[in-house]
Protein backbone atom coordinates (compact mmCIF):
# COMPACT_ATOMS: atom_id res chain seq x y z
CA UNK A 1 0.00 0.00 0.00
CA UNK A 2 1.40 3.39 -0.92
CA UNK A 3 1.48 6.14 1.64
CA UNK A 4 0.33 9.02 -0.56
CA UNK A 5 -2.48 9.66 1.85
CA UNK A 6 0.01 10.82 4.45
CA UNK A 7 1.09 13.68 2.22
CA UNK A 8 -2.30 15.32 2.65
CA UNK A 9 -1.98 18.05 5.24
CA UNK A 10 -4.86 18.85 7.52
CA UNK A 11 -4.88 22.51 6.58
CA UNK A 12 -4.74 21.89 2.85
CA UNK A 13 -7.14 23.99 0.90
CA UNK A 14 -10.46 22.32 0.25
CA UNK A 15 -10.17 23.09 -3.43
CA UNK A 16 -6.80 21.31 -3.66
CA UNK A 17 -8.12 18.26 -1.86
CA UNK A 18 -11.19 18.15 -4.05
CA UNK A 19 -9.08 18.41 -7.18
CA UNK A 20 -6.81 15.63 -5.96
CA UNK A 21 -9.89 13.55 -5.22
CA UNK A 22 -11.27 14.12 -8.71
CA UNK A 23 -7.88 13.29 -10.16
CA UNK A 24 -7.89 9.98 -8.29
CA UNK A 25 -11.35 9.19 -9.61
CA UNK A 26 -10.04 9.89 -13.10
CA UNK A 27 -7.13 7.52 -12.61
CA UNK A 28 -9.46 4.85 -11.26
CA UNK A 29 -11.47 5.09 -14.47
CA UNK A 30 -8.45 3.82 -16.37
CA UNK A 31 -8.90 0.12 -17.18
CA UNK A 32 -5.18 -0.58 -17.25
CA UNK A 33 -4.91 0.13 -13.52
CA UNK A 34 -4.36 -3.14 -11.66
CA UNK A 35 -6.68 -4.28 -8.92
CA UNK A 36 -4.13 -3.73 -6.19
CA UNK A 37 -3.54 -0.16 -7.36
CA UNK A 38 -7.26 0.37 -7.77
CA UNK A 39 -7.72 -0.53 -4.12
CA UNK A 40 -5.00 1.92 -3.12
CA UNK A 41 -6.59 4.67 -5.20
CA UNK A 42 -9.97 3.89 -3.73
CA UNK A 43 -8.63 4.16 -0.21
CA UNK A 44 -6.80 7.41 -0.93
CA UNK A 45 -9.94 8.76 -2.56
CA UNK A 46 -12.13 7.77 0.37
CA UNK A 47 -9.73 9.41 2.78
CA UNK A 48 -9.74 12.65 0.77
CA UNK A 49 -13.51 12.53 0.41
CA UNK A 50 -13.77 12.14 4.18
CA UNK A 51 -11.58 15.18 4.70
CA UNK A 52 -13.55 17.23 2.18
CA UNK A 53 -16.78 16.20 3.83
CA UNK A 54 -15.66 17.09 7.33
CA UNK A 55 -14.48 20.44 5.98
CA UNK A 56 -17.97 21.02 4.60
CA UNK A 57 -19.47 20.19 7.96
CA UNK A 58 -17.03 22.40 9.83
CA UNK A 59 -19.61 24.91 11.02
CA UNK A 60 -23.16 24.68 12.26
CA UNK A 61 -26.01 27.03 11.55
CA UNK A 62 -25.80 30.10 13.74
CA UNK A 63 -26.59 33.81 13.47
CA UNK A 64 -24.64 36.30 15.53
CA UNK A 65 -24.16 40.03 15.62
CA UNK A 66 -20.76 41.68 15.37
CA UNK A 67 -20.40 44.30 18.09
CA UNK A 68 -18.31 47.46 17.98
CA UNK A 69 -15.65 45.82 20.13
CA UNK A 70 -15.19 43.08 17.54
CA UNK A 71 -16.88 40.46 19.72
CA UNK A 72 -20.12 38.74 18.75
CA UNK A 73 -23.40 37.98 20.45
CA UNK A 74 -26.20 35.62 19.55
CA UNK A 75 -28.81 37.21 17.29
CA UNK A 76 -32.39 36.05 17.25
CA UNK A 77 -34.27 36.86 14.08
CA UNK A 78 -37.50 35.27 12.99
CA UNK A 79 -37.51 34.66 9.25
CA UNK A 80 -40.53 32.45 8.73
CA UNK B 1 -30.42 113.14 -9.81
CA UNK B 2 -27.75 110.52 -10.13
CA UNK B 3 -26.33 112.26 -13.16
CA UNK B 4 -25.55 115.47 -11.21
CA UNK B 5 -24.03 113.61 -8.34
CA UNK B 6 -20.33 112.80 -8.11
CA UNK B 7 -19.82 109.25 -6.83
CA UNK B 8 -16.99 107.69 -5.02
CA UNK B 9 -16.13 104.30 -6.59
CA UNK B 10 -17.13 102.37 -3.51
CA UNK B 11 -20.40 104.18 -3.09
CA UNK B 12 -21.32 103.60 -6.72
CA UNK B 13 -20.64 99.89 -6.49
CA UNK B 14 -22.56 99.67 -3.26
CA UNK B 15 -25.51 101.51 -4.82
CA UNK B 16 -25.46 99.25 -7.88
CA UNK B 17 -25.37 96.23 -5.61
CA UNK B 18 -28.46 97.47 -3.78
CA UNK B 19 -30.27 97.80 -7.09
CA UNK B 20 -29.07 94.40 -8.30
CA UNK B 21 -30.08 92.82 -5.05
CA UNK B 22 -33.62 94.10 -5.31
CA UNK B 23 -34.10 93.12 -8.94
CA UNK B 24 -31.64 90.31 -9.72
CA UNK B 25 -31.49 87.94 -6.75
CA UNK B 26 -32.66 84.33 -6.75
CA UNK B 27 -32.49 84.14 -10.50
CA UNK B 28 -31.51 81.16 -12.59
CA UNK B 29 -29.13 81.35 -15.54
CA UNK B 30 -28.66 78.74 -18.21
CA UNK B 31 -25.23 78.25 -19.75
CA UNK B 32 -22.17 76.13 -20.36
CA UNK B 33 -19.54 75.88 -17.66
CA UNK B 34 -16.04 77.01 -18.59
CA UNK B 35 -12.78 77.90 -16.85
CA UNK B 36 -13.46 76.09 -13.55
CA UNK B 37 -10.94 76.70 -10.78
CA UNK B 38 -11.10 75.97 -7.09
CA UNK B 39 -9.36 78.10 -4.48
CA UNK B 40 -7.45 76.68 -1.55
CA UNK B 41 -10.36 77.65 0.70
CA UNK B 42 -12.81 75.72 -1.44
CA UNK B 43 -14.43 78.59 -3.34
CA UNK B 44 -15.33 77.75 -6.92
CA UNK B 45 -14.70 80.20 -9.75
CA UNK B 46 -16.00 79.62 -13.25
CA UNK B 47 -17.84 81.26 -16.10
CA UNK B 48 -21.10 80.52 -17.83
CA UNK B 49 -21.03 81.08 -21.51
CA UNK B 50 -23.57 81.10 -24.25
CA UNK B 51 -22.28 81.91 -27.75
CA UNK B 52 -20.22 85.07 -27.47
CA UNK B 53 -21.67 86.05 -24.11
CA UNK B 54 -19.93 85.14 -20.90
CA UNK B 55 -20.81 85.64 -17.23
CA UNK B 56 -18.35 85.34 -14.33
CA UNK B 57 -19.59 83.12 -11.52
CA UNK B 58 -18.46 82.31 -8.03
CA UNK B 59 -19.69 79.71 -5.56
CA UNK B 60 -18.47 80.26 -2.04
CA UNK B 61 -17.08 77.22 -0.27
CA UNK B 62 -20.17 76.89 1.95
CA UNK B 63 -22.37 76.50 -1.13
CA UNK B 64 -19.84 74.63 -3.27
CA UNK B 65 -19.52 71.75 -0.82
CA UNK B 66 -23.23 71.07 -1.12
CA UNK B 67 -23.02 70.49 -4.88
CA UNK B 68 -23.57 66.78 -5.47
CA UNK B 69 -21.50 66.59 -8.63
CA UNK B 70 -18.21 68.05 -9.78
CA UNK B 71 -18.29 71.10 -12.01
CA UNK B 72 -16.57 70.34 -15.27
CA UNK B 73 -15.85 72.45 -18.30
CA UNK B 74 -18.43 71.96 -21.01
CA UNK B 75 -21.22 70.95 -18.66
CA UNK B 76 -24.61 72.54 -19.44
CA UNK B 77 -26.09 73.78 -16.19
CA UNK B 78 -28.78 75.86 -14.57
CA UNK B 79 -27.12 78.09 -11.98
CA UNK B 80 -29.23 79.83 -9.35
CA UNK B 81 -27.92 82.83 -7.39
CA UNK B 82 -27.68 86.62 -7.21
CA UNK B 83 -25.96 89.16 -9.39
CA UNK B 84 -23.44 91.43 -7.65
CA UNK B 85 -20.49 93.60 -8.54
CA UNK B 86 -17.30 92.44 -6.92
CA UNK B 87 -16.17 95.53 -5.05
CA UNK B 88 -12.41 94.97 -5.24
CA UNK B 89 -12.48 94.53 -9.03
CA UNK B 90 -15.65 96.19 -10.01
CA UNK B 91 -16.56 93.03 -11.85
CA UNK B 92 -20.05 91.86 -12.48
CA UNK B 93 -20.64 88.26 -11.31
CA UNK B 94 -23.23 85.69 -10.39
CA UNK B 95 -22.86 84.36 -6.83
CA UNK B 96 -24.15 80.83 -7.27
CA UNK B 97 -25.91 79.04 -4.41
CA UNK B 98 -27.38 76.08 -6.27
CA UNK B 99 -26.52 74.36 -9.50
CA UNK B 100 -28.23 71.62 -11.48
CA UNK B 101 -26.96 69.86 -14.54
CA UNK B 102 -29.22 70.04 -17.57
CA UNK B 103 -30.47 66.77 -19.00
CA UNK B 104 -29.26 64.32 -16.36
CA UNK B 105 -30.23 64.79 -12.72
CA UNK B 106 -27.55 65.91 -10.30
CA UNK B 107 -27.33 62.48 -8.66
CA UNK B 108 -27.12 60.73 -11.96
CA UNK B 109 -24.34 63.04 -13.02
CA UNK B 110 -22.53 62.58 -9.72
CA UNK B 111 -22.85 58.84 -10.21
CA UNK B 112 -21.40 59.01 -13.71
CA UNK B 113 -18.55 61.18 -12.52
CA UNK B 114 -17.69 58.92 -9.58
CA UNK B 115 -17.90 55.87 -11.80
CA UNK B 116 -15.59 57.41 -14.37
CA UNK B 117 -13.08 58.46 -11.71
CA UNK B 118 -12.94 55.11 -9.92
CA UNK B 119 -12.85 53.29 -13.22
CA UNK B 120 -9.81 55.32 -14.25
CA UNK B 121 -8.24 54.34 -10.94
CA UNK B 122 -8.77 50.68 -11.82
CA UNK B 123 -10.94 49.87 -8.84
CA UNK B 124 -13.53 48.07 -10.98
CA UNK B 125 -10.95 46.11 -12.96
CA UNK B 126 -11.83 42.50 -13.68
CA UNK B 127 -8.36 41.43 -12.53
CA UNK B 128 -9.17 42.72 -9.05
CA UNK B 129 -12.27 40.53 -8.73
CA UNK B 130 -11.81 37.65 -6.37
CA UNK B 131 -13.73 34.40 -6.91
CA UNK B 132 -16.19 33.13 -4.36
CA UNK B 133 -14.44 30.63 -2.05
CA UNK B 134 -15.33 26.96 -2.67
CA UNK B 135 -16.65 26.68 0.87
CA UNK B 136 -18.29 30.02 1.72
CA UNK B 137 -19.59 28.85 5.07
CA UNK B 138 -18.92 31.79 7.32
CA UNK B 139 -20.94 34.62 5.87
CA UNK B 140 -20.71 38.24 6.98
CA UNK B 141 -23.66 40.52 6.26
CA UNK B 142 -23.58 44.32 6.25
CA UNK B 143 -27.10 45.69 6.23
CA UNK B 144 -29.75 47.30 8.40
CA UNK B 145 -30.61 45.12 11.40
CA UNK B 146 -34.29 45.94 10.98
CA UNK B 147 -34.60 45.78 7.20
CA UNK B 148 -36.46 43.27 5.10
CA UNK B 149 -33.22 42.60 3.23
CA UNK B 150 -31.68 40.91 6.29
CA UNK B 151 -34.75 38.73 6.74
CA UNK B 152 -34.69 37.76 3.06
CA UNK B 153 -31.02 36.83 3.19
CA UNK B 154 -31.31 34.85 6.42
CA UNK B 155 -34.29 32.96 5.05
CA UNK B 156 -32.17 31.70 2.16
CA UNK B 157 -28.97 31.09 4.11
CA UNK B 158 -30.80 29.17 6.85
CA UNK B 159 -31.86 26.60 4.30
CA UNK B 160 -28.36 25.24 4.63
CA UNK B 161 -27.38 23.45 7.80
CA UNK B 162 -23.72 24.42 7.65
CA UNK B 163 -23.68 28.19 7.32
CA UNK B 164 -22.60 30.50 10.09
CA UNK B 165 -23.77 34.09 9.78
CA UNK B 166 -22.23 37.20 11.34
CA UNK B 167 -24.29 40.36 10.93
CA UNK B 168 -22.59 43.75 11.15
CA UNK B 169 -25.52 46.15 11.39
CA UNK B 170 -25.33 49.54 9.69
CA UNK B 171 -27.76 52.26 8.75
CA UNK B 172 -28.12 52.03 5.00
CA UNK B 173 -29.85 55.31 4.23
CA UNK B 174 -29.44 58.97 5.10
CA UNK B 175 -26.74 61.14 6.55
CA UNK B 176 -23.71 59.28 7.88
CA UNK B 177 -24.90 55.92 6.53
CA UNK B 178 -22.02 55.58 4.05
CA UNK B 179 -19.54 55.90 6.89
CA UNK B 180 -21.48 53.33 8.94
CA UNK B 181 -21.51 50.86 6.07
CA UNK B 182 -17.78 51.40 5.45
CA UNK B 183 -17.02 50.92 9.15
CA UNK B 184 -19.12 47.74 9.36
CA UNK B 185 -17.28 46.35 6.33
CA UNK B 186 -13.93 47.15 7.90
CA UNK B 187 -14.96 45.53 11.19
CA UNK B 188 -16.11 42.33 9.48
CA UNK B 189 -12.97 42.21 7.38
CA UNK B 190 -10.76 42.59 10.44
CA UNK B 191 -12.75 40.09 12.53
CA UNK B 192 -11.34 37.04 10.75
CA UNK B 193 -14.73 35.46 11.35
CA UNK B 194 -16.00 35.29 7.78
CA UNK B 195 -15.08 33.78 4.40
CA UNK B 196 -17.24 36.16 2.38
CA UNK B 197 -19.26 39.34 2.97
CA UNK B 198 -22.62 40.38 1.56
CA UNK B 199 -23.39 44.10 1.40
CA UNK B 200 -27.15 44.25 1.07
CA UNK B 201 -30.07 46.60 0.93
CA UNK B 202 -33.64 46.35 -0.30
CA UNK B 203 -35.01 48.38 -3.18
CA UNK B 204 -35.52 52.15 -3.16
CA UNK B 205 -35.13 55.32 -5.17
CA UNK B 206 -31.80 56.53 -6.51
CA UNK B 207 -31.71 58.84 -3.51
CA UNK B 208 -32.41 55.95 -1.11
CA UNK B 209 -29.63 53.85 -2.57
CA UNK B 210 -27.20 56.77 -2.63
CA UNK B 211 -25.17 55.44 0.31
CA UNK B 212 -23.89 52.72 -1.99
CA UNK B 213 -22.64 55.27 -4.49
CA UNK B 214 -20.42 56.95 -1.93
CA UNK B 215 -16.70 56.72 -2.34
CA UNK B 216 -16.11 55.60 1.26
CA UNK B 217 -18.24 52.50 0.69
CA UNK B 218 -16.48 51.70 -2.59
CA UNK B 219 -13.08 52.01 -0.90
CA UNK B 220 -14.14 49.80 2.03
CA UNK B 221 -15.32 47.12 -0.40
CA UNK B 222 -12.09 47.33 -2.39
CA UNK B 223 -9.85 46.79 0.64
CA UNK B 224 -11.98 44.11 2.33
CA UNK B 225 -9.71 41.06 2.87
CA UNK B 226 -12.43 38.59 1.84
CA UNK B 227 -14.56 38.64 -1.32
CA UNK B 228 -17.60 40.92 -1.22
CA UNK B 229 -20.96 40.23 -2.84
CA UNK B 230 -23.15 43.28 -3.46
CA UNK B 231 -26.90 42.72 -3.36
CA UNK B 232 -28.37 46.19 -3.53
CA UNK B 233 -31.84 47.24 -4.58
CA UNK B 234 -33.49 45.49 -7.49
CA UNK B 235 -32.26 43.90 -10.66
CA UNK B 236 -32.18 47.24 -12.51
CA UNK B 237 -30.27 49.16 -9.85
CA UNK B 238 -26.56 49.52 -10.40
CA UNK B 239 -24.57 51.30 -7.71
CA UNK B 240 -20.89 52.10 -7.41
CA UNK B 241 -20.79 49.37 -4.75
CA UNK B 242 -22.06 46.90 -7.35
CA UNK B 243 -19.20 47.80 -9.68
CA UNK B 244 -16.63 47.61 -6.90
CA UNK B 245 -17.78 44.33 -5.36
CA UNK B 246 -16.15 41.06 -6.40
CA UNK B 247 -19.55 39.65 -7.28
CA UNK B 248 -22.70 41.58 -8.12
CA UNK B 249 -26.02 40.00 -7.20
CA UNK B 250 -29.28 41.45 -8.51
CA UNK B 251 -30.90 41.49 -5.05
CA UNK B 252 -30.01 40.62 -1.43
CA UNK B 253 -31.90 37.33 -1.81
CA UNK B 254 -29.86 36.44 -4.86
CA UNK B 255 -26.64 37.25 -3.02
CA UNK B 256 -27.58 34.66 -0.39
CA UNK B 257 -28.55 32.18 -3.07
CA UNK B 258 -25.16 32.50 -4.74
CA UNK B 259 -23.56 31.37 -1.49
CA UNK B 260 -25.89 28.44 -0.88
CA UNK B 261 -25.49 27.32 -4.48
CA UNK B 262 -21.71 27.40 -4.23
CA UNK B 263 -21.76 25.31 -1.05
CA UNK B 264 -24.13 22.79 -2.57
CA UNK B 265 -21.98 22.58 -5.66
CA UNK B 266 -18.88 21.79 -3.59
CA UNK B 267 -20.83 19.17 -1.64
CA UNK B 268 -22.13 17.73 -4.87
CA UNK B 269 -18.61 17.42 -6.27
CA UNK B 270 -17.43 15.55 -3.17
CA UNK B 271 -20.43 13.21 -3.13
CA UNK B 272 -20.15 12.64 -6.84
CA UNK B 273 -16.47 11.75 -6.53
CA UNK B 274 -17.27 9.37 -3.68
CA UNK B 275 -19.99 7.66 -5.67
CA UNK B 276 -17.70 7.31 -8.68
CA UNK B 277 -14.94 5.88 -6.48
CA UNK B 278 -17.39 3.15 -5.45
CA UNK B 279 -18.51 2.48 -9.00
CA UNK B 280 -15.03 2.36 -10.38
CA UNK B 281 -13.81 0.01 -7.68
CA UNK B 282 -16.73 -2.27 -8.36
CA UNK B 283 -15.86 -2.25 -12.02
CA UNK B 284 -12.28 -3.27 -11.25
CA UNK B 285 -13.52 -6.04 -8.95
CA UNK B 286 -15.82 -7.33 -11.67
CA UNK B 287 -12.91 -7.31 -14.08
CA UNK B 288 -10.85 -9.33 -11.63
CA UNK B 289 -13.71 -11.73 -11.19
CA UNK B 290 -13.99 -12.21 -14.93
CA UNK B 291 -10.27 -12.96 -15.04
CA UNK B 292 -10.66 -15.47 -12.24
CA UNK B 293 -13.46 -17.27 -14.04
CA UNK B 294 -11.43 -17.31 -17.24
CA UNK B 295 -8.50 -18.76 -15.33
CA UNK B 296 -10.75 -21.53 -14.02
CA UNK B 297 -11.55 -22.71 -17.57
CA UNK B 298 -9.93 -25.42 -19.68
CA UNK B 299 -6.64 -23.60 -19.98
CA UNK B 300 -6.64 -23.04 -16.25
CA UNK B 301 -3.90 -25.48 -15.31
CA UNK B 302 -1.44 -23.70 -17.50
CA UNK B 303 -2.19 -20.51 -15.64
CA UNK B 304 -1.88 -21.52 -12.04
CA UNK B 305 0.51 -18.70 -11.11
CA UNK B 306 -2.00 -16.26 -12.53
CA UNK B 307 -4.80 -17.99 -10.65
CA UNK B 308 -2.88 -17.79 -7.43
CA UNK B 309 -2.28 -14.09 -8.00
CA UNK B 310 -5.93 -13.42 -8.70
CA UNK B 311 -6.95 -15.44 -5.66
CA UNK B 312 -4.55 -13.45 -3.52
CA UNK B 313 -6.08 -10.22 -4.75
CA UNK B 314 -9.54 -11.52 -4.08
CA UNK B 315 -8.56 -12.30 -0.54
CA UNK B 316 -7.17 -8.80 -0.15
CA UNK B 317 -10.46 -7.40 -1.41
CA UNK B 318 -12.46 -9.66 0.86
CA UNK B 319 -10.44 -8.41 3.81
CA UNK B 320 -11.23 -4.79 3.06
CA UNK B 321 -14.74 -5.40 1.87
CA UNK B 322 -16.70 -4.67 5.07
CA UNK B 323 -14.96 -1.32 5.35
CA UNK B 324 -15.63 -0.41 1.73
CA UNK B 325 -19.24 -1.46 1.93
CA UNK B 326 -19.77 0.49 5.08
CA UNK B 327 -18.48 3.56 3.28
CA UNK B 328 -20.79 3.01 0.35
CA UNK B 329 -23.82 2.49 2.58
CA UNK B 330 -22.92 5.54 4.64
CA UNK B 331 -22.61 7.62 1.49
CA UNK B 332 -26.05 6.45 0.34
CA UNK B 333 -27.46 7.30 3.75
CA UNK B 334 -25.94 10.75 3.62
CA UNK B 335 -27.50 11.43 0.26
CA UNK B 336 -30.82 10.20 1.59
CA UNK B 337 -30.63 12.69 4.45
CA UNK B 338 -29.88 15.51 2.05
CA UNK B 339 -32.74 14.52 -0.24
CA UNK B 340 -35.03 14.30 2.77
CA UNK B 341 -34.02 17.75 3.97
CA UNK B 342 -34.61 19.17 0.49
CA UNK B 343 -38.03 17.60 0.36
CA UNK B 344 -38.97 18.85 3.80
CA UNK B 345 -38.17 22.34 2.64
CA UNK B 346 -40.65 22.09 -0.17
CA UNK B 347 -43.91 22.58 1.79
CA UNK B 348 -42.56 25.71 3.42
CA UNK B 349 -41.63 27.16 0.06
CA UNK B 350 -45.03 26.56 -1.46
CA UNK B 351 -47.09 26.95 1.72
CA UNK B 352 -48.50 30.22 0.41
CA UNK B 353 -50.12 28.23 -2.36
CA UNK B 354 -52.33 26.48 0.21
CA UNK B 355 -51.37 22.97 -0.89
CA UNK B 356 -49.06 22.32 1.99
CA UNK B 357 -50.98 19.34 3.34
CA UNK B 358 -50.94 17.60 0.01
CA UNK B 359 -47.28 18.38 -0.44
CA UNK B 360 -46.60 17.17 3.09
CA UNK B 361 -48.06 13.76 2.36
CA UNK B 362 -46.27 13.60 -1.00
CA UNK B 363 -43.06 14.40 0.81
CA UNK B 364 -43.62 11.51 3.19
CA UNK B 365 -44.29 9.22 0.24
CA UNK B 366 -41.13 10.29 -1.49
CA UNK B 367 -39.05 9.92 1.64
CA UNK B 368 -40.43 6.42 2.18
CA UNK B 369 -39.74 5.60 -1.45
CA UNK B 370 -36.17 6.78 -1.24
CA UNK B 371 -35.65 4.95 2.04
CA UNK B 372 -36.87 1.79 0.34
CA UNK B 373 -34.36 2.24 -2.49
CA UNK B 374 -31.51 2.74 -0.09
CA UNK B 375 -32.49 -0.29 1.99
CA UNK B 376 -32.71 -2.34 -1.17
CA UNK B 377 -29.30 -1.16 -2.28
CA UNK B 378 -27.87 -1.97 1.13
CA UNK B 379 -29.32 -5.50 1.05
CA UNK B 380 -27.96 -6.07 -2.44
CA UNK B 381 -24.52 -4.92 -1.38
CA UNK B 382 -24.49 -7.17 1.68
CA UNK B 383 -25.62 -10.23 -0.26
CA UNK B 384 -22.94 -9.61 -2.88
CA UNK B 385 -20.40 -9.40 -0.16
CA UNK B 386 -21.46 -12.85 1.03
CA UNK B 387 -21.42 -14.29 -2.45
CA UNK B 388 -17.96 -12.91 -3.00
CA UNK B 389 -16.66 -14.41 0.19
CA UNK B 390 -17.99 -17.84 -0.75
CA UNK B 391 -16.01 -17.68 -3.95
CA UNK B 392 -12.73 -17.06 -2.24
CA UNK B 393 -10.33 -20.04 -2.37
CA UNK B 394 -9.88 -19.87 1.37
CA UNK B 395 -13.63 -20.30 1.90
CA UNK B 396 -13.59 -23.27 -0.42
CA UNK B 397 -10.95 -24.88 1.78
CA UNK B 398 -12.99 -23.93 4.84
CA UNK B 399 -15.90 -25.84 3.43
CA UNK B 400 -13.81 -29.03 3.55
CA UNK B 401 -12.30 -29.30 0.11
CA UNK B 402 -8.58 -29.69 -0.34
CA UNK B 403 -6.00 -29.40 -3.06
CA UNK B 404 -3.46 -32.15 -3.62
CA UNK B 405 -0.27 -31.90 -5.62
CA UNK B 406 2.73 -34.16 -6.13
CA UNK B 407 5.40 -33.22 -3.67
CA UNK B 408 7.44 -30.49 -5.31
CA UNK B 409 4.79 -29.91 -7.97
CA UNK B 410 2.51 -26.93 -8.46
CA UNK B 411 -0.31 -28.44 -10.48
CA UNK B 412 -3.31 -29.78 -8.58
CA UNK B 413 -3.84 -33.48 -9.14
CA UNK B 414 -6.92 -34.26 -11.18
CA UNK B 415 -6.62 -37.97 -12.02
CA UNK B 416 -5.29 -40.92 -10.08
CA UNK B 417 -4.05 -42.81 -13.13
CA UNK B 418 -0.60 -41.31 -13.15
CA UNK B 419 0.22 -41.98 -9.54
CA UNK B 420 2.57 -44.72 -8.49
CA UNK B 421 2.72 -46.38 -5.09
CA UNK B 422 5.24 -44.71 -2.81
CA UNK B 423 4.99 -41.29 -4.40
CA UNK B 424 4.78 -38.39 -1.97
CA UNK B 425 1.79 -36.03 -2.12
CA UNK B 426 1.15 -32.68 -0.46
CA UNK B 427 -2.43 -31.80 0.44
CA UNK B 428 -3.47 -28.26 1.33
CA UNK B 429 -6.31 -27.99 3.85
CA UNK B 430 -7.84 -24.85 5.29
CA UNK B 431 -5.37 -24.50 8.13
CA UNK B 432 -2.24 -26.33 6.98
CA UNK B 433 -0.72 -28.93 4.66
CA UNK B 434 -0.29 -32.66 4.96
CA UNK B 435 2.41 -34.78 3.36
CA UNK B 436 1.36 -38.33 2.53
CA UNK B 437 2.49 -41.36 0.52
CA UNK B 438 0.52 -43.31 -2.08
CA UNK B 439 -0.14 -46.82 -0.89
CA UNK B 440 -2.42 -48.15 -3.52
CA UNK B 441 -4.22 -46.84 -6.56
CA UNK B 442 -7.79 -47.91 -7.20
CA UNK B 443 -8.50 -47.31 -10.88
CA UNK B 444 -11.79 -46.13 -12.31
CA UNK B 445 -12.65 -43.77 -9.47
CA UNK B 446 -13.52 -40.68 -11.48
CA UNK B 447 -14.81 -37.38 -10.19
CA UNK B 448 -18.09 -37.53 -12.10
CA UNK B 449 -21.47 -39.19 -11.90
CA UNK B 450 -22.87 -41.11 -8.97
CA UNK B 451 -19.44 -41.72 -7.59
CA UNK B 452 -19.10 -38.13 -6.70
CA UNK B 453 -20.83 -38.69 -3.39
CA UNK B 454 -18.07 -41.11 -2.55
CA UNK B 455 -15.53 -38.43 -3.08
CA UNK B 456 -14.46 -38.02 0.50
CA UNK B 457 -14.23 -41.75 1.11
CA UNK B 458 -12.36 -42.29 -2.12
CA UNK B 459 -10.00 -39.55 -1.33
CA UNK B 460 -9.51 -40.93 2.12
CA UNK B 461 -8.63 -44.32 0.78
CA UNK B 462 -6.16 -42.85 -1.60
CA UNK B 463 -4.14 -41.53 1.19
CA UNK B 464 -2.25 -43.16 3.82
CA UNK B 465 -1.39 -41.09 6.77
CA UNK B 466 2.06 -39.97 5.84
CA UNK B 467 2.74 -39.17 9.43
CA UNK B 468 4.58 -35.98 8.55
CA UNK B 469 1.89 -33.86 10.14
CA UNK B 470 -0.65 -34.44 12.79
CA UNK B 471 -3.63 -33.65 10.56
CA UNK B 472 -6.28 -36.30 10.30
CA UNK B 473 -6.69 -36.10 6.57
CA UNK B 474 -8.43 -39.43 6.27
CA UNK B 475 -11.63 -38.09 7.70
CA UNK B 476 -12.50 -36.30 4.51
Amino acid sequence: MTKNVEVVEADDRFEDQLERLEDIVGRLEDDTVGLEQALDLFEQGMSLAGKCRSRLERVEQRVSKLLEAGTTEEMDIETS
Amino acid sequence: MMRDQVWTVGALIDEVNVLLDSGFSGLTVEGEVTGVSRSARGHLYFSLKEGEAQLDCVAWASAAKRFRFDLEDGLAVLATGSLTVYRARGRFQLVVTRIEPQGLGALQLAFEQMKRRLEAEGIFAVERKRPLPSVPQRVGIVTSASGAALRDMLKVLRRHANIEIVVAPATVQGRGSAEEVAAALARLGASNLVDVVIVGRGGGSLEDLWTFNEESVARAIAVCPVPVIAGIGHEVDFTIADFTADIRAATPTQAAEIIVTQLEESEGRVEDARARLGWELRRHLQGARARLIAAGGSAGLARVPHRVEVARLRLAVADRLPELLEELVRSAGHRLLRAEAALRRLPGLIAAGGNSRLIGSRTEQLVTLIRGHVDQARTAVVSRERALQHLSPRRVLDRGYSITTLEGGTQPLKDAGRLRGGEALVTTLSDGTVRSLVVKRRDGAGPSGRRQSQGPTKQGSLFDDGGSYDEKCGSR
